[in-house]
């Protein structure tokens, strides 16, 4: 029976049950091993402090890791000149060792290493008195009594890991002190806090400070923090072990005195109780203390290993692996000699049907209105169980009552009969995880399957993400990644990989080809990456492993010109230039970002060398163009320099437009030099880099007239725009006299309208009057008189004409009464 | 001949010309912040487009925490009114950039921090690493971050290393690229997207169009039916259909857009070489609109003290005086104008000849409900008066801002230069007159109008006409070069490689897509017009023509053989929907259709599809998405080439 195995502690039930029958060969007498928490694995290593006999066997040292449930995972020689002054489990099954030298190893399961660093000059200098490791850090004890702390081992992993010095002790240790680590998740300052007790006085130190929480005790020789960061166990040199709250608000702890004069080992059972070990050799002991006067003794044969579960204690030996914890409510009620709660008549009814006897029915009319507690009770009773048989039963029997239940929700016995499922399959001996309900729940699938994955069981994990409809992608890149690295030939294992994940939907190829590239794979790295969906993800390995001519082709397909231009500049300095050229000049896309760049970058040579080749006259002759207009006026010889280049391109194109474009540019040149004549003749610096028009524009505003003909002249400016460019300057003069003389000088090519407009321009009314009645077109003439007020002057033209309709337009337009009657007389003598 | 503008009618006194763009003042620095808010309420109507800005806002105020703590917030000109667009001051400061600053090649900041947010050029970065190393060697320490919009390039990235300076910055990404401008307009802003890729073969631009469509078709579900025209609109859809695959799995949300149409601004020149005349398309000619907001005189935008009671709208300006004295500097201050000013919204898109009597009778109407509180005697409907109070007296001062705007528009419009402005435009679209048109040309060059003038009308005239005749060509490049300089040998290079200018050397295919188009409506009605081409006074649209052919029950089979004759592919796409997205069987909504306009889209465009969605053929509604909002103006200046 399942009580049979229950022992009554105070007020509660406890079990310590066997989980598994240990398959290794490991003496625990002279070894030292650590357990990760979650089911983890172990890590064992001779124990060098220990007395050792010398034998055959024993003279090379090694390291090996094991599951929970004694499976060799992997082992290495270990080099005996590193002395270890820790070691312990962090998250995610890395294995922490420190050695004496201040360095820091970590290793995976397979005693692979996957980085080291160094808690500095100043430690290895002060030397490690003690050292602990917690879930993602560690923190070091010197022998200058001083701490430090790496808060997060995680960072090194990613080059942003620091030591961080803690506040000094406050008074020196008459003793060795003894500390314990509260842990970043627990701790009100969100930073690794230190319990330490000194010559009787217990302190707690956090990054900033150092405060006393307790003074007046006896020396404390042993302290743990329990896993839910609230309790602190400690174990004084009188033998008394007390139960104080981390907060510091303890008033009276629970104690006990074991009347011990030596020292146990200390690990908490859950939070709930604290099991003390004594390693004695004749007799070791386990001596377990909870709450109130609660207490239990365990005589055991031979020595153990502790590890401190969130929800009890595994127990590790070298035969076998138990796990201690209280029993679950919804256990005793079912089970309990006696019992006679709905449950339990439940789980009886069910026995009874199977057996086909009448108690069934009677049963469950007994319990009818608790069936439903019933049923959920029965459903946790399930989770709490590790044997197999066990929880078919009170599965079965949830699901004879849930028949008779109306609108039941089925959910959590479907949720439950789901992770069993799971958990029963981690907990094989093969794979050797044995995860309670409890610690199932508190860590989630996804890292189940992260250390699965971790551990090579690739196969159980895609099992797992299948069973439960979850994603199985990284499951998939994790197994391609280490298929990548056995010695399959190349062919072979890229159709395996593609055949396995060429229907996952989002899959990274990248990551995949990465690897083997790593591996020595390159041809295997590049087919793969052709399965890869996503550009970006694609073209930097293909980058990396020296496939240019891919990668572009690649980046130009993704139509992320960004892409292209990664890939450019990264050809650009791997390849010889006539490399790179001869590639980028085959594909058109890439070439013309290739141009595109060199204009951002003003990289002048390189897009010279980009035309040159392609031949393209008119393109040079552009770019030396920009390099004349671009030079500073005042450096006309270096002006004028690259004007001459660009003719000279210019003239080479096969383009009839090139070469009249050569001519507008010769123009240009013969401009600019007259233009620095004229800037020496008249003292005035801004002339070249202005136009034709503004030259002479400006010549004419400084009184040149002479030069400004002869600007004229030299380049051919048609009459129409000369006049043009002539009456504006006069008229910016206020230069009416010359203006007058100008516009008599001959027929004006461009009529008198423009002189109108340009006295208005300047607000000049009395010069635009002269001009308007040299206008021929009746209409611009009247506008012009209305534009100026002048009503009477327009409609006695509009009069002569006989033009009705200007008339009207008129007097729409003026207010002024008197004009606006002579108006009406004169349309009434049209009309008549 | 198609009928004049009204408003364009010969008369009155017209003011000095100010055809030329206002150009927008420079900003002090530090910025001020702007007193009137120009980000829009964009959340009710057709869609709701507030998440679009929300996430966006979100990811600024991300970008900006890069570097904890008090600090400078230097800008890209280009970036700082789009970022108005998004956030007001106060957000900002929230995020502890208490100064803001624009980007310039010289920086002169107290603050420890600095935020650079930036768009991806060469430039910037060379003045940025200026700044890092001008403080090294005064023994300044300073943070600094580099935000790039809408993300980081690996060019910049390369440049900064080689400069030494990389590792000064903390290096980030701000994906800005859909803005909402208002309830039924979205932009990117990227200014130089038309030239980017016709130009110099860059396709950066149309990575982020692509980019921008998967963002909205996460938001509001994949689109079912694609159409397009052009050669970026068939890179573009060949882009998303790789993302797609990319993407692996897709939402499932169910589509609230039911198709979308994909144009090249290359298919259509012409529209925006036309002067645009609606009243917001000539707010943007006269004196260009930037982010939704257009800069004016303080007088005018700052209510005057005291002014209270109905002031009707004068029918016409008042005389200017007859000896001003020199103009005394101006301060300028940024006006918003999008749907939640009411006026506005009513008078937008009317064409700019009916707009003084809608002012007049809007005037009329806000006078009437002043005087209304003469005969209101009762206490209830006191109140009643009372709570409309504050809504009319926004608008009345918005009415009196409107009428100021309009009287500077008149005076431009009124002008005889504009006048036959207008009549070339429509004499080179309707294919008459083509010598009078060259005259004009001419003498335009002559007078040194404004070269952007003088090159759209040499665009019209070559898209028009396929081209221009050589001799006549020729002449007109040496008038333009002598005239503005030799730089613009490199500026008629660009536009004759795009294909906006070039020889006459093909019969002209323009005269035939006029008129199985229907492009110029000849007894067009401005008041109560019943064709787009109301927008242009008598043409209408290329592009609106195309999205209107395309909404018909037979598409763009109808006009296959016109379609044949623009530029670049013709495609209909069915866009596969992703497993467990189903039809949105919504029926109290109208269709939506998301019109995208690649390389840029005018005013009077947006216009022309709103007065289509109101039709009742259309049956549905636009949404406008663009890669930049647009007049001739700006199109032409990422074209013409300058040199310091």
């Amino acid at each position: 029976m399942i009580a049979a195995q229950w022992k009554i502690i105070g007020n509660s039930t406890y079990i310590k049950k066997e989980i598994y029958s240990m398959s290794w060969d490991v003496d625990l007498k002279q070894q030292v091993s650590v357990g990760s928490p979650f089911a983890g694995p172990i890590a064992v290593m001779r124990d060098s402090s220990k007395f050792v006999e010398m034998n055959s066997q024993n003279m090379k040292p090694y390291l090996k890791i094991f599951t929970a449930s004694g499976d060799l995972i992997s082992q290495m020689i270990w080099d005996s000149s590193k002395n270890i002054v820790a070691m312990d489990w962090i998250e995610k099954e890395r294995l922490v060792i420190v050695l004496q030298n201040a360095t820091v190893l970590i290793f995976n399961v397979f005693c692979e290493q996957m980085t080291q660093f160094s808690l500095g000059d100043i430690v290895r200098e002060e030397e490690i008195l003690e050292c602990k490791i917690w879930s993602d850090g560690i923190v070091v004890l010197t022998s200058a009594s001083q701490l430090y702390s790496v808060p997060s081992i995680n960072d090194f992993f990613v080059e942003s890991g620091r030591v961080i010095r803690l506040p000094p002790l406050p008074e020196e240790p008459k003793a060795r002190p003894e500390w314990a680590i509260l842990e970043p998740q627990f701790s009100l300052s969100q930073s690794i806090e230190i319990f330490m007790s000194i010559n009787g006085t217990l302190y707690l130190i956090d990054e900033d400070k150092v405060e006393s929480q307790l003074e007046a005790t006896e020396p404390i020789q042993k302290m743990v923090v329990s896993p839910c960061g609230k309790k602190l166990a400690c174990f004084d040199t009188k033998g008394t072990l007390l139960i104080l709250k981390t907060d510091g608000s303890t008033t009276n702890p629970d104690r006990m005195d074991t009347k011990a004069t030596k020292s146990p080992v200390l690990k908490w059972c859950g939070s709930d109780g604290v099991m003390m070990y004594w390693d004695s050799i004749k007799d070791p002991i386990l001596f377990y203390f909870s709450k109130g006067d609660s207490w239990a003794k365990f005589t055991l044969d031979q020595p153990v290993s502790l590890v401190t579960e969130i929800d009890g204690l595994r127990i590790i030996s070298d035969t076998t692996s138990e796990f201690f914890h209280k029993v679950s409510d919804v256990t005793i009620d079912i089970f309990k000699i006696g019992t006679t709660s709905p449950a339990s008549i439940l789980y009886d009814a069910t026995d009874h049907f199977i057996s086909k006897s009448p108690q069934a029915d009677e049963s469950i009319r007994s319990i009818n209105d608790q069936l439903e507690d019933a049923v959920n009770d029965c459903i946790l009773a399930a989770g709490f169980e590790f044997n197999g048989g066990e929880q078919s039963k009170l599965l079965k029997a949830a699901s004879f009552g849930k028949c008779f239940l109306e609108n039941y929700n089925p959910s959590q016995f479907v949720t439950m009969c789901r992770s069993l499922r799971v958990l029963n399959a981690v907990r094989h001996h093969e794979i050797g995880i044995p995860l309670s309900i409890k610690q199932y729940y508190h860590i989630g699938i996804e890292e189940l399957i992260d250390r699965l994955i971790s551990r090579r069981k690739h196969l159980l994990a895609w099992r797992i993400c299948d069973y439960l409809k979850i994603k199985s992608d990284v499951v998939l890149n994790h197994w391609a990644c280490t298929k990548v690295r056995t010695d399959i030939p190349d062919q072979e294992l890229g159709k395996i990989i593609i055949k396995k994940l060429e229907s996952v939907p989002g899959i990274s190829f990248a990551n995949i080809a990465s690897a083997a590239y790593l591996a020595g794979r390159s041809k295997l790295a590049t087919k793969l990456l052709e399965y890869e969906p996503k550009a970006a993800e694609q073209v930097p390995p293909l980058i990396k492993m020296g496939e240019s001519g891919l990668a572009l082709n690649k980046a130009i397909e993704s139509g992320d010109t960004d892409l292209v231009y990664l890939v450019l500049l990264a050809m650009q300095r791997s390849l010889p230039l006539a490399d790179f050229l001869e590639l980028t000049f085959s594909k058109v896309v890439a070439l013309d970002l290739l141009i595109s760049m060199c204009k951002q970058k003003n990289d002048f040579p390189l897009l010279r060398e980009i035309y040159h080749i392609k031949d393209q006259s008119k393109e040079m002759g552009n770019i030396y163009l920009q390099e004349a207009l671009s030079s500073h006026p005042s450096q006309l010889d270096q002006r004028i320099k690259a004007y001459n280049k660009s003719i000279e391109h210019y003239h080479h194109s096969k383009d009839k437009d090139d070469q009249a474009t050569s001519k507008f540019i010769d123009d240009q040149i013969k401009l600019e030099m007259l233009q620095k004549e004229l800037e020496t003749n008249l003292q005035d610096e801004s002339f070249v880099g202005i136009s034709i028009n503004d030259t002479i524009y400006k010549l004419i505003t400084m009184n040149q007239p002479k030069k400004a003909q002869s600007i004229r002249s030299e380049f051919k400016v048609p009459d129409k725009r000369f006049w043009w460019i002539k009456i504006k300057a006069l008229s910016i003069m206020n230069d009416w006299e010359e203006l007058m003389k100008f516009s008599k000088e001959k027929k004006s090519p461009i009529g008198y309208e423009p002189f109108v407009e340009v006295c208005l321009d300047q607000k000049n009314q009395i010069e635009a009057l002269k001009y308007i009645p040299k206008i021929t077109d009746i209409l611009p003439k009247i506008q012009f008189y209305i534009q100026i007020g002048y009503f009477r002057e327009a409609a006695d033209i509009a009069f002569k004409e006989k033009n009705f309709d200007l008339l009207n337009l008129i007097s729409r337009k003026c207010t002024n009464n008197e004009i606006l009657n002579i108006i009406e007389q004169m349309k009434s003598q049209i009309r008549r | 001949m198609f009928k004049k503008p009204a408003s364009q009618a010969p008369g009155g006194k017209p003011a000095a010309q100010q055809q030329q763009q206002a150009k927008q003042q420079q900003q002090p620095q530090p910025l001020k912040p702007i007193v009137l808010s120009q980000i829009p309420n964009i959340s009710s109507k057709v869609l709701n487009l507030t998440s679009i800005r929300d996430q966006s806002k979100l990811e600024l105020g991300a970008a900006i925490s890069t570097l904890k703590g008090s600090k400078a917030l230097v800008m890209d000109p280009k970036l700082i009114g789009l970022l108005n667009l998004l956030a007001d001051p106060t957000f900002l400061s929230n995020c502890g950039a208490d100064r803001r600053y624009e980007l310039k090649p010289e920086i002169n900041t107290d603050s420890k921090n600095i935020v650079y947010i930036v768009r991806p050029e060469v430039k910037y970065m060379h003045w940025i690493t200026e700044h890092v190393k001008q403080h090294a060697e005064k023994g300044l320490k300073k943070e600094y971050s580099i935000v790039f919009v809408p993300r980081a390039t690996i060019l910049c990235q390369r440049v900064l290393e080689e400069q030494g300076v990389m590792g000064n910055f903390v290096i980030s990404d701000f994906p800005l690229d859909i803005v909402p401008f208002d309830e039924d307009v979205l932009s990117l802003e990227l200014a130089s997207s038309y030239r980017e890729y016709l130009l110099d073969g860059d396709r950066t631009s149309l990575f982020h169009v692509a980019k921008s469509l998967m963002k909205l078709q996460a938001m509001f579900g994949t689109i079912p039916i694609v159409k397009g025209k052009g050669h970026c609109s068939r890179l573009v859809m060949d882009m998303i259909v790789r993302m797609r695959k990319e993407m692996g799995e897709e939402c499932t949300v169910p589509p609230e857009i039911d198709s979308l149409i994909l144009l090249d601004r290359d298919i259509d020149t012409i529209t925006p070489m036309c002067t645009q005349l609606t009243y917001e398309g000539l707010i943007d000619e006269v004196f260009t609109i930037n982010n939704n907001a257009v800069f004016l005189n303080e007088d005018i935008v700052v209510p005057p003290q005291g002014q209270q009671g109905g002031v009707g709208a004068p029918s016409q300006p008042p005389p200017p005086p007859q000896s001003a004295s020199p103009p005394q500097p101006v301060k300028k201050v940024p006006f918003p104008l999008h749907s939640n000013d009411k006026v506005y919204s009513e008078i937008r898109d009317t064409n700019f000849s009916v707009l003084c009597g809608l002012l007049n009778k809007k005037a009329k109407d806000i006078d009437e409900y002043y005087k209304m509180f003469k005969q209101t005697q009762s206490i209830s409907a006191i109140r009643d008066y009372m709570k409309k109070l504050a809504s009319y007296q926004m608008e009345h001062n918005s009415l009196r801002i409107h009428t100021c705007i309009t009287e500077q528009i008149l005076n431009v419009t009124k002008s005889p230069l504009f006048m036959k402005g207008i009549e070339t435009e429509q004499n080179l679209l309707a294919g008459v007159n083509l010598e009078v048109a060259e005259r004009f040309i001419e003498d335009c060059i002559n007078k040194k109008e404004p070269i952007h003038k003088v090159l759209r009308l040499l665009i019209l005239y070559s898209s028009t006409h396929n081209g221009i005749k050589p001799k006549q060509l020729e002449f007109f490049k040496r008038e333009v070069i002598q005239t503005y300089g030799c730089s613009h040998i490199l500026t008629l290079h660009n536009l004759e490689k795009l294909g906006l200018i070039r020889k006459a050397d093909l019969k002209p295919t323009f005269p035939s897509i006029r008129k199985d188009l229907h492009l110029i409506i000849e007894d067009l009605n401005e008041q109560s017009p019943n064709d787009i081409a109301y927008t242009y006074s008598g043409y209408a649209p290329l592009s609106v023509r195309l999205v209107q052919s395309a909404i018909k029950p037979n598409g763009w089979r109808q006009i296959d053989d016109i379609l044949k004759q623009l530029p670049g592919p013709t495609f209909e796409e069915i866009q596969p929907l992703p497993q467990g997205a189903t039809t949105n069987v919504k029926s109290d909504r109208k269709p939506i259709t998301l019109v995208y306009f690649i390389g840029g889209v005018t005013f009077s465009e947006i216009s022309a599809l709103r007065f289509l969605s109101r039709q009742d053929q259309a049956n549905r509604d636009f949404i406008i998405l663009t890669t930049k909002l647009i007049n001739g103006n700006t199109m032409i200046d990422n074209l013409i080439e300058v040199f310091n």
